[in-house]
C-alpha cells in the first residue's frame, strides 16, 4: 500500500435526522455563506465500528467501547460469573463471590487504569456513595480483546485472593494485538499516555453539496405544542433534512501498519472494511423513523505519497441551482446534465481535483466509481487502494 | 388563533423601516380601521430559504383571524395554533421584547424608560467614565435579567438557572440589543423602540398563564414587532 490513501465519497440522503445536536437539529455548517446539513464525524465512525459489515470483515480484530469496566469487574465478583459473563450481561453464577465492600476497591483499581487518577477522593465522607458513583463515573475507555482477557484473568486472581491487585499486576494495557478500530480510529487514556494510540484514519463531517434550510424554525414547531400529551392522535413533526453529501477520508497506511505491530496482511483487510463501510454504512440516527439507509453514489479513491488535501473546496459555492451561474458553467452540457445536481456534483469534485494537479504539478492516482452511470465498482477500488 | 409566516416583497418595507412593518402587517390583519390590533408579529431571518428570495423579509404572526391576501406578499403559510403545555415541561423560548419600566414622573405622567439606557445612565451618574463603561450589550444582559425575573412568573415560566461564565445566572441568550428611531409620517413625532432578543431554556410553572402570554405578547411596542413570544419543546 502507499502511504496515503484518500477517499472521496458522494452519498445521496432521503429525508433524514441521521445526527441531532442537543435540542435535536440536524447538524449543520455553514460554508460558503450558506448554510449545509452536516454529520458528525464520530456519528459516522461509530456506525461503521458497530456495524455487521464491520463485524463480518473483522469480527474478532475489534476492540470494545465501555464505561462500566469497574461495574463489571464488581459484578462479576459479588454475583460469581466471570468477568466475560459479566459483560454480556449474565448474573448469578457458581463462582465463588467476595464482599461487596473488597470488591468495589478491586473494581476501582482495574477501572482506574483507564482514566485519570481519583484517589484524591478518597476518604472523605460517604465513602460508600462516592464509591458507587464513581464506579458508574467512569470515561469511555476503548479496549482490545487483548487487554479485556487481561482484566478477565486478573479478575479471577482476585477472587482468589480477595486482595485488591498490586500495581504490577495493574499493567493491564497492552500494544500488542491492538484492535483494528483502535488502530483505524486511535484512543486517547488520561493517565496511561504510553498507550494512547494515534489515529491512524481522518474522518471529514459529511456535509451536503448544497445549500439546506433545516426546517426547525418556531412555526414549524407549532405543530409539535399541539401534540396530544396521552400520546394518541399525532406523533408530533421530527426535525429532517435531505441531501446530497460529500465524504472525505483519509488514511495514513504507514501509521495504521505501526499501531498493528507491523502486520500488513491486517491492516489491509482493516482499509478495504473501512473504505466497504464508508461506502455502505448510513448513520444510525432515526432510521425507524426515516428508513434512509444509503449507499455511495460515487467514490473516487486517490493514492500516493504527496500531502492529502480535501476536495470539500468543489462545493464551496453551493450547488443551487441558479440559472445565471448555470448558463456559464455548462453552456455546453445538455439541459438534463445542467440541471442534475449529481452530475454537477460529480463534475465539479473530478475538475476540482485535476485543476490542483495541474497547479502543483503532480497528480495521485486515482480509481472511482458511478453508480448513476453504472461505471466501476467497489471491488475495483478496494483492490486499487491496497495494491 | 393562527400562526402564519409571511413574506413580504422588500418594496413594500423600503421607506421606513419600522412603520412600513406596522403598516404592512396591518393591511394583512385588520378588516377596518375601527379593529383593534388582536395580533403579535415579529421579523425573521430569512436566509433566501423557503419561499424568500435574497433581500425578501419574513415574519411571524399570532393572530385571532387568518392573514388576508394584500399586494406585496410574496408568500404566506398558516397553521392552526393552539398550543397545549403542562406544567413541568421545559421549553426553549425566544422573544423579542422593548425592555421598558414604567414610570410615573412628578406630573403623575406616566414615562418609560429603556431598562439599558437607564442602567447606563446610572453608572455615569455613579461616576464610571464613559470609555470604562460597558457595552450596550452587555449593560442589555444584565438589566434584562433582573426584568424578566420579575416577571417571568406571570408568564407562568421559569427560566433556568445555570452556572455560566459570571457566576450563576438565567440560562440566557441574548443576541441583540437594538435602538429604533423614527419619525411617524404626516407630522407625526418621533418614536424609539429599543428591542432585545432573548433565546433561553424555562420550565413551564403555570400553562393558562403561559398560553395567555403566546396569546397576548409580553411588554409594550406589540405594535412595532415586539412582544411575541415563542417557544417549542426542548
Amino acid at each position: 500500500m502507499q502511504k496515503y490513501i484518500q477517499l472521496h465519497v458522494l452519498t445521496s440522503y432521503p429525508a433524514s435526522n441521521l445526527n441531532r445536536d442537543d435540542l435535536g437539529r440536524p447538524k449543520t455548517v455553514v460554508m460558503g455563506n450558506s448554510q449545509r446539513l452536516r454529520i458528525s464525524s464520530q456519528s459516522v465512525k461509530r456506525a461503521w465500528r458497530t456495524s455487521e459489515l464491520f463485524q463480518q470483515e473483522l469480527g474478532a480484530e475489534i476492540g470494545v467501547r465501555t464505561k462500566s469496566i469497574g461495574i463489571y469487574v464488581h459484578q462479576a465478583l459479588t454475583t460469581g460469573v466471570g468477568f466475560g459473563d459479566a459483560m454480556e450481561g449474565a448474573s448469578g453464577g457458581s463462582l465463588p463471590t467476595i464482599k461487596d465492600k473488597a470488591a468495589r476497591e478491586i473494581a476501582r483499581a482495574i477501572a482506574g487504569v483507564f482514566r485519570a487518577n481519583k484517589s484524591a477522593e478518597k476518604g472523605k465522607k460517604d465513602e460508600e456513595a462516592k464509591a458507587k458513583a464513581e464506579l458508574e463515573k467512569e470515561p469511555l475507555a476503548h479496549l482490545s480483546r487483548a487487554e479485556l482477557a487481561g482484566i478477565a484473568a486478573l479478575v479471577e486472581e482476585c477472587r482468589e485472593s480477595g486482595k485488591t491487585p498490586e500495581k504490577d499486576a495493574l499493567e493491564l494495557l497492552r500494544r500488542d494485538n491492538m484492535a483494528v478500530d483502535i488502530a483505524l480510529f486511535g484512543r486517547m487514556l488520561a493517565k496511561n499516555k504510553p498507550f494512547n494510540i494515534e489515529a491512524a484514519v481522518q474522518v471529514g463531517h459529511p456535509m451536503t453539496v448544497h445549500s439546506v434550510e433545516v426546517e426547525d424554525d418556531f412555526f414549524t414547531a407549532v405543530d409539535d405544542l399541539n401534540r396530544d400529551s396521552t400520546g394518541a392522535g399525532h406523533m408530533g413533526v421530527s426535525e429532517y433534512g435531505a441531501g446530497l453529501f460529500y465524504h472525505y477520508i483519509c488514511i495514513d497506511t504507514e501509521l495504521l501498519v505501526r499501531n498493528l505491530n507491523g502486520n500488513e496482511e491486517l491492516a489491509e483487510r482493516a482499509v478495504r472494511a473501512l473504505t466497504k463501510a464508508c461506502c455502505m454504512i448510513s448513520p444510525t440516527g432515526k432510521q425507524n423513523s426515516y428508513a434512509s439507509r444509503s449507499y455511495a453514489s460515487y467514490c473516487l479513491a486517490e493514492r500516493g505519497d504527496i500531502q492529502p488535501r480535501t476536495l470539500a473546496a468543489a462545493y464551496l459555492e453551493p450547488l443551487d441551482f441558479k440559472p445565471e451561474v448555470e448558463a456559464v458553467n455548462y453552456s455546453g452540457c445538455a439541459d438534463s446534465e445542467r440541471k442534475n445536481l449529481f452530475n454537477r456534483a460529480v463534475t465539479e469534485l473530478t475538475t476540482l481535483r485535476e485543476n490542483y494537479g495541474k497547479v502543483y504539478g503532480f497528480q495521485t492516482e486515482s480509481a472511482s466509481f458511478n453508480v448513476p452511470k453504472g461505471v466501476g465498482s467497489l471491488d475495483e477500488i478496494c483492490n486499487f487502494i491496497t495494491e | 388563533m393562527y400562526m402564519s409566516r409571511i413574506v413580504f416583497d422588500p418594496r413594500a418595507l423600503i421607506r421606513n423601516h419600522l412603520y412600513d412593518e406596522h403598516q404592512a402587517l396591518w393591511k394583512v390583519f385588520s378588516d377596518g380601521p375601527e379593529r383593534r390590533r388582536d395580533f403579535l408579529f415579529r421579523r425573521i431571518e430569512t436566509d433566501g430559504a423557503r419561499g424568500a428570495g435574497a433581500g425578501d423579509v419574513a415574519y411571524l404572526a399570532v393572530s385571532k383571524r387568518p392573514p388576508v391576501e394584500s399586494g406585496l406578499i410574496r408568500r404566506v403559510d398558516v397553521k392552526e395554533y393552539a398550543p397545549r403545555v403542562d406544567a413541568g415541561e421545559r421549553v426553549l423560548f425566544s422573544l423579542r421584547v422593548n425592555p421598558v419600566r414604567k414610570i410615573h414622573d412628578e406630573n403623575g405622567r406616566q414615562v418609560r424608560y429603556d431598562i439599558v439606557q437607564d442602567l447606563r445612565m446610572r453608572m455615569m451618574s455613579e461616576g464610571v467614565a464613559k470609555d470604562k463603561l460597558p457595552t450596550r450589550q452587555e449593560l442589555a444582559e444584565e438589566a434584562i435579567e433582573a426584568w424578566l425575573a420579575q416577571r417571568s412568573a406571570g408568564f407562568g415560566f421559569d427560566v433556568e438557572r445555570a452556572e455560566g461564565w459570571r457566576g450563576a445566572g438565567m440560562n440566557l441568550v441574548v443576541e441583540r440589543y437594538e435602538y429604533d428611531t423614527f419619525r411617524k409620517p404626516k407630522g407625526g413625532g418621533r418614536v424609539t423602540v429599543a428591542t432585545v432578543d432573548l433565546r433561553g431554556f424555562a420550565t413551564v410553572t403555570d400553562p393558562e398563564a403561559l398560553t395567555r402570554a403566546l396569546y397576548e405578547g409580553i411588554g409594550p411596542a406589540k405594535a412595532f414587532g415586539c412582544g411575541l413570544l415563542l417557544i417549542r419543546r426542548a
